[in-house]
Formats: structure tokens, sequence, C-alpha cells
């Protein structure tokens, strides 16, 4: 049974939707700026979705009263565009949303502690009913009309990852007929001092794979793409999802392994459901957070699984920054796009090479390449590891 | 759905360890023998990872083809702990464990990382449909062919959850409580003594009695069971729960106490009881979970032997 | 120096949460990292990162530039009395 990918949905730092996303990346405009909307002490810069909150609800006819957790926002805006895009009629089939985020209503609750810490009873509760991952989920779901099987999933940041496997194996298992799937998630001081205090932000632009990379920048943003059996799909799909594959490194809460055994083991066995060689993967979108530790793990892994013909391969975080539980959502957004119109995103920042890594990844915008199949990265604190495959269809 | 089979039901409610129902002493620092993993542990961390070493026990870990955990809250004391410091500290000079900790994947990698287990890992967090959702997916791992699968559930309580679920007005008909379970999932093969989960149905969104009867009908008669041959496993309120008695005459209708214990995951420990009576009673009958949660999010669960 | 490492100790035990060490256990000269001593790892160094600023005054910047500095309470109590202002 082949799974196709028929809509697609991006917000992020470049991006309010899809065709400003690819704009972006084809003219190497990055979106790492200060922050402007969100509020910290830290002096870093992040991928901010430029918009306020106030603006995300205008754009999507949401009364500015409501409150609404930035990360709801993101998801139904990202959300909205796959499933229109997708020419679903939601009352016809069974359609579910499967979708993920690290922190939900975090930007929302930490509004709602600072009032709380010191009297449990002040805090407005509404700044804190949206706090669980569920929420975000659950008002996309509602805002959509989606009334099919709904759930969230939380591994850090290979989450939009895993959101999409499982919606590609309920489809497979005709447990559902279309399914929205990805992340979403909002900056907010939690996440973002999270990874100051593990030291691996970088306090400059993030330099992917380059041999002075020294940290990631973070970012925020949604991405879904929507799947359905290629028998039943009404438009032209942009490709197929043949492989995906979960698998865990078991080496350490958040660093990876100097070997890469679980991202060795989520290529391969994402190469095995796919029934796919090395050889036949065009172009990788690796994870590449820039930080010392993930790049080396990952290269590894690819050496490991391609000895010396890797693909060309790049890495977007230099543009969106590190969107944790939406990267993948967002990526996977990017990977079938590539699949269809031949791209290669450049990888930003990149200038000299890693002697350790010894690979140089693509830093120009390509188009019209022959790809037929792209594999996409994404792992997560917990050792958690996803890979997937994206193809044409033949 | 292809039926699983529920091979052990492990339960970790304050100090006390079941397996199978029955309690099982256990040395938390002799199942966590890492030093330094061990003393980073939250309470809902060391709850979580005991009752699920306790369930892998003896399996060697490249037989384990799948660890999948479901919380609705997560980590709730790392997550304040982490709040907390960011407004003491103004964003400076902060402990990472807490942040660490606080992902709600936590549990499934730490268990992943003390037994050396590579595969498959995932955690569901969707309020009171968690543990449903990640019993639906270790029923598909096992019709994919894996073999041996820990499915596992873990809440836990702190007093700022406490008092905003009060406030929140989630109280009012219930006490607040936690715990973790884990099962070790495999095929359903006739013959054992084991029971087997059946079917799942999961819904959101407030239902009247007549919907739920309706849906209860429906998911006993795609089974081929008669409603009469149930037991039924409920936290539904008394009004629904005399209405389900009335209509379908079950052969029993257990009523949890739900006026102690309320958390998003709790239908996990409702299906270790039912697991763990059928396992001990040895008798062929059939039972139906009806998970009633907030009266928001409602799951049925069917159970049987094969 | 002496009374600098024991102070150490009890930041030490009492940050990282050594809940089953007590000062007496910990050998002033013993790899703080790895096999054989305390059995430290690279979350513990960026707590004992912590350490150095909060208490002392003493900002590092790379994590991998602490490997030498927190080799054992001995090296960290030298660092802090080289680069205490």
């Amino acid at each position: 049974m082949r799974i196709a990918v028929t809509g697609l949905g991006a917000v992020s730092g470049i991006g309010l939707n899809v065709d400003e996303n690819i704009e972006a990346l084809r003219l190497k405009r990055h979106g790492m700026e200060k922050p402007r909307f969100f509020q910290t002490e830290l002096d870093v810069p992040v991928a901010e979705v430029k918009k306020s909150s106030a603006e995300l609800k205008q754009l999507l006819g949401i009364e500015l009263d409501k409150t609404m957790s930035r990360t709801a926002l993101l998801g139904m805006l990202a959300a909205r565009e796959a499933l229109t895009d997708s020419q679903i009629d939601t009352k016809a089939m069974r359609v579910g949303l499967i979708s993920s985020t690290s922190v939900g209503g975090m930007d929302l609750s930490e509004v709602f502690y600072n009032d709380f810490r010191t009297d449990h009873n002040c805090g407005r509760l509404r700044m804190v009913s949206q706090h669980d991952c569920g929420s975000s989920t659950q008002l996309t779901a509602k805002y959509l009309g989606i009334t099919g099987f709904t759930t969230t999933i939380s591994t850090a940041c290979s989450s939009a990852g895993n959101a999409i496997m499982l919606g590609a194996r309920m489809l497979k298992h005709n447990m559902l007929d279309a399914v929205v799937v990805g992340g979403t998630d909002a900056l907010c001081k939690f996440t973002l001092n999270g990874f100051n205090s593990l030291m691996i932000l970088d306090k400059e632009h993030c330099r992917p794979f380059d041999a002075t990379r020294a940290g990631l920048n973070l970012g925020e943003g949604a991405g879904y793409i929507v799947m359905q059996r290629l028998d039943d799909a009404k438009r032209e799909p942009y490709c197929l999802l043949t492989g995906y594959a979960n698998a865990n490194d078991a080496y350490h809460q958040t660093g990876c392994s100097p070997e890469g055994n679980g991202a060795y083991k989520s290529m391969s066995e994402a190469l095995a459901v796919a029934g796919l060689q090395p050889s036949d993967i065009d172009y990788i979108n690796v994870h590449g957070t820039a930080t010392p530790n993930n790049d080396l793990s990952e290269s590894t892994a690819i050496r490991r699984l391609f000895g010396d013909r890797v693909p060309p391969f790049s890495s977007v975080k230099a543009f969106i920054g590190h969107t944790l539980g939406a990267s993948e959502g967002i990526e996977a957004v990017y990977s079938a796009l590539s699949v269809k119109n031949g791209y290669i995103y450049p990888n930003l920042n990149f200038k000299s090479v890693d002697h350790a890594i010894g690979l140089s990844p693509e830093t120009e915008f390509a188009e019209g390449r022959t790809i037929r199949n792209v594999l996409s990265n994404a792992f997560g604190f917990g050792g958690n590891d996803t890979s997937l495959i994206f193809s044409k269809i033949d | 759905m292809q039926p699983i089979t529920i091979t052990k039901s492990c339960q970790l409610k304050g100090d006390v360890l079941t397996v199978d129902g029955c309690e099982e002493p256990f040395d938390f620092k002799e199942l966590v023998a890492d030093a330094s993993l061990r003393r980073r542990m939250s309470r809902i961390v060391k709850m979580g990872v005991a009752c699920g070493l306790k369930c892998a026990e003896g399996l060697a870990p490249e037989t384990i083809d799948g660890i999948i955990t479901a919380t609705g809250l997560g980590c709730l004391a790392d997550t304040e702990k982490f709040m907390e410091s960011i407004v003491v500290n103004n964003e400076r000079l902060l402990n990472p464990t807490p942040f660490i900790q606080s992902t709600f994947n936590t549990i499934g990698g730490q268990i992943a990382l003390l037994r050396g287990i590579h595969s498959y890992n995932v955690t569901y967090v969707h309020r009171g449909l968690s543990f449903e959702s990640a019993l639906i997916d270790a029923a598909m791992q096992i019709a994919e062919g894996r073999r041996n699968i820990l499915l596992g559930a873990v809440d836990e309580i702190t007093p700022s959850s406490a008092d905003i679920q009060r406030r929140l007005g989630m109280t009012r008909e219930y006490e607040l409580g936690e715990g973790a379970n884990f099962f070790l999932i495999n095929a359903a093969t006739p013959g054992r003594h084991r029971p087997a989960v059946l079917d799942i149905a999961t819904r959101s969104g407030r239902l009247t009695t007549d919907e739920m009867i309706e849906w209860i009908v429906e998911i006993t008669k795609r089974n081929g069971i008669k409603t009469s041959d149930l037991c039924i496993y409920t936290n539904c309120d008394d009004e629904l729960a005399k209405t389900i008695d009335d209509k379908f005459e079950p052969i029993s209708i257990t009523l949890f106490n739900y006026k102690n214990c309320e958390y998003p995951t709790l239908s996990a420990r409702f299906l270790d009881s039912a697991a763990s009576d059928m396992y001990i009673i040895r008798k062929d009958y059939n039972v139906l979970i009806v998970n009633d949660y907030q009266h928001i999010n409602h799951s049925l669960i069917l159970l049987g032997k094969m | 120096m002496e009374e600098l490492i024991e102070k150490l100790k009890g930041e030490l035990i009492a940050e990282l949460n050594l809940e089953e060490i007590k000062p007496a256990d910990i050998d002033a000269e013993a790899p703080l990292f790895g096999d054989g001593g305390l059995g430290l790892d690279s979350i513990d160094a960026l707590e004992i990162i912590l350490i150095l600023e909060r208490n002392y005054g003493i900002k590092i910047d790379n994590p991998a530039q602490g490997k030498e500095i927190f080799y054992s309470v001995k090296t960290l109590a030298e660092y802090i009395t080289a680069h205490q202002k």
C-alpha cells in the first residue's frame, strides 16, 4: 500500500506559508534576529515567526480577546494551509490529526506562573488551561472540523517525525482515510533557557557542519503534511512517504553517541521499510542542529551508511532555527517539495570543512535536479532518532 | 484490530509495586544501578522507570521491540522547578537537570538508556486519551510483527498542579491521584492463560448517556459479544453506571472509586485491574473498560481470552 | 587549600545531589569523571560550571575547557585559587 503526500502547510521564521518559505530558501534569506515579540534576558538570535499573536489571530479569523497559546495559533495556521491544499472533504471520510509539540502552551503558562508562584490563588486560569500538549491539538482539530482520531506525540526534537510515522501506519492499518500530521512549537523562555543552561546555544548565527560551529539557534513555527492512501488521492500528490523508522541511541540523556548508533539504525530501518538501498537516496535533509556533538555524530552515522558515496545533504537550521517539536513537520514540507521540484536547499554559514567530519553540505539553492528519494532526519533528547523517506511516484 | 496479549502487568502506586495484581518487594537502587542517573530522577521518573524496569525484567534488551509511554501532564515537578529557577535567577546560571528531566519522553528514554534498548520509543501526551493512543500504537506494532512491546503510563500530582486543577473545577467530583503502570504486550496466541485486548475505541467531547450506550452496543456487536456476558470496569458517574447496569444486565459492574483517584492516564490502572483479575480468576469472560475521564475523554477497551 | 577542598566537596554533594556520598568518601585527588572516583558525567560538568560562577565568580564559557580543571577536587581548588579575584 502506498502513502501519498497530498497537502503541505508551513509557518516559520522565514515565511507564513509554504511559498514564502521556499522563496526565502531560494533567496538565502534567513529568519534569525534578536527576539521581537517574546521577552527574554538572553542575548541570542532566534528565528521568530514575524507576526504577533494578535496578528496571527487576525490571519486565522479568531477573536482577539480569545486566549490562545502561540503554539496553537501557529499549528492552526500551518494545518489549515495543508488541509486546504489537499482538497480533502473532512465530512466525507475518516480524517485524523496527529500533532506534536515539545512544550505545548508554555508561552502562556510562563505568564501565569509569574503571578501564581507566590500565591497559588493568583494567576488567570485561562493562561494555564492550555499548558498540556494535547490542548493545541484539540484546538486545531476543532478549528479545522476534524472529528476523527486525534492524538499528540512529544518526543522532544523528533516529535513531528514520529507523528508523521504514526499517521502513515494508521493509513496502512486502514484506521483512517486521511491524516493531517506534523508539529508546532512557539518560542518560550523555558526552552530558550533550557538550551542555554546546556551551553549549546550559539550567541552568533548558527553554522551547521562548519568547523567553527558552536551550537544551535532556536526557532518557532509549525509544519504539517496531509497523507492519504495513493488510490484515494483527489489531487496529484507531491510525493510518497515510503520509509520511516524510529530508533533509540540509548547512550546519553541529551547527547548523541560518537558512533551515531541511533541515527544509523533509524536511517537503515527507514531504508528497509521503503525497500531502498543507500544509493537510491539523492538528497539528505539532515537534522544538523549545528551543535558540535550532533553534526559530528550524525555525519559519522551517514558515513557508516553511505560509505564514500554520501549524497548531497544540507541543514536548514540556519534559516529557521531549531523549531523542536515542529522541526520535522516543517522539514517534511521542504523534503516533499524537494522530491516534487528537484529542490536542494542551501546550508547557510558553511565555510570550512571540519576535518573530524570530512563532509561538505550543499551551499546553493538548486532546482530541477533528479531527486528520486529524500531522506530526512530528526533527532531528539532521550536518544530519540527518527528518519523519514519521501519518494517520487514512478 | 488484531488482538494483543497482556503478558505481564506492573503497577506502582505509592510505595507498593504489584505484578499481575500481586505485591512484590522491590529495591529501587537495585533496579537502577547507575547512581548518576538515579540521583537526577524526580518522583515521576523514579515511579515510571521502576515500574517499567520491573516489567522488562528477564527480557534481553534486543528482544524488546518498542517502548511506548503515555503521560497526560508529564514531569510536572521538574517543569515547575525549572520555571521557578528562570524567574528567581532572572534567566542566568540555571541548572540544566530539571530542564532535561522535564521532557515528556524522559521515562521512555531512561528505560532505553538503562537497559540498552535501541528500538522504537515514542511518548503520547494527549490528555485523558494518552494511554489509549499508546495502546493503539502497541497493537499496531504487534500487528506489524514486533515481539515484546513495553507499554507504560505515568502521571504525577504536585502541590501546584493540585491547586490549579482544584481552581479549574476538576476536583468537584474527584480527588486527584497519580501512579505508574507498565504492560508487557505480545501477539495474542490461543491457549495462553493471559488476557487479550480485543478492541479499543476513543472519543472526545461530552457524550450523552444515550450516545455512550449506543457506543457500547457498537463495540460489542462488532466483536460478536453479548453485553450480558460482560464484566464492566468503569469510572463513570452513578447515573451512567445505573443505566449501563439496567440496560445491559452485565455479569458484574466494578465501579472504580473515582472519588479517591483521578489523573489523565488512570485508564492504565483500570486495565491493570481488569487484566490482573482475569489472570487470577482464570475463567473465560469478557471485560469492557468504560473510561469517562472528566466527562470529556472517553474510551472503551474490550478484553477477553483467546 | 584544605579548607577550600572541604568546602568544594560539600558543594558538589549538595548541587549534584550525591545522595549516598559523604565528604570523607571523596578522595580529593581521585578523578571526578569516568570510572573509578565519583563517576560524574557531562551534565555534572555543566553544574560544576555553575558552582564556579555562582560561588566563586569564575566564568567558563566552553564546557570542553573544563576537562583538566575538573579532573579532581584538588585541581578544581587549585584553579579557583589561581583565578579568584
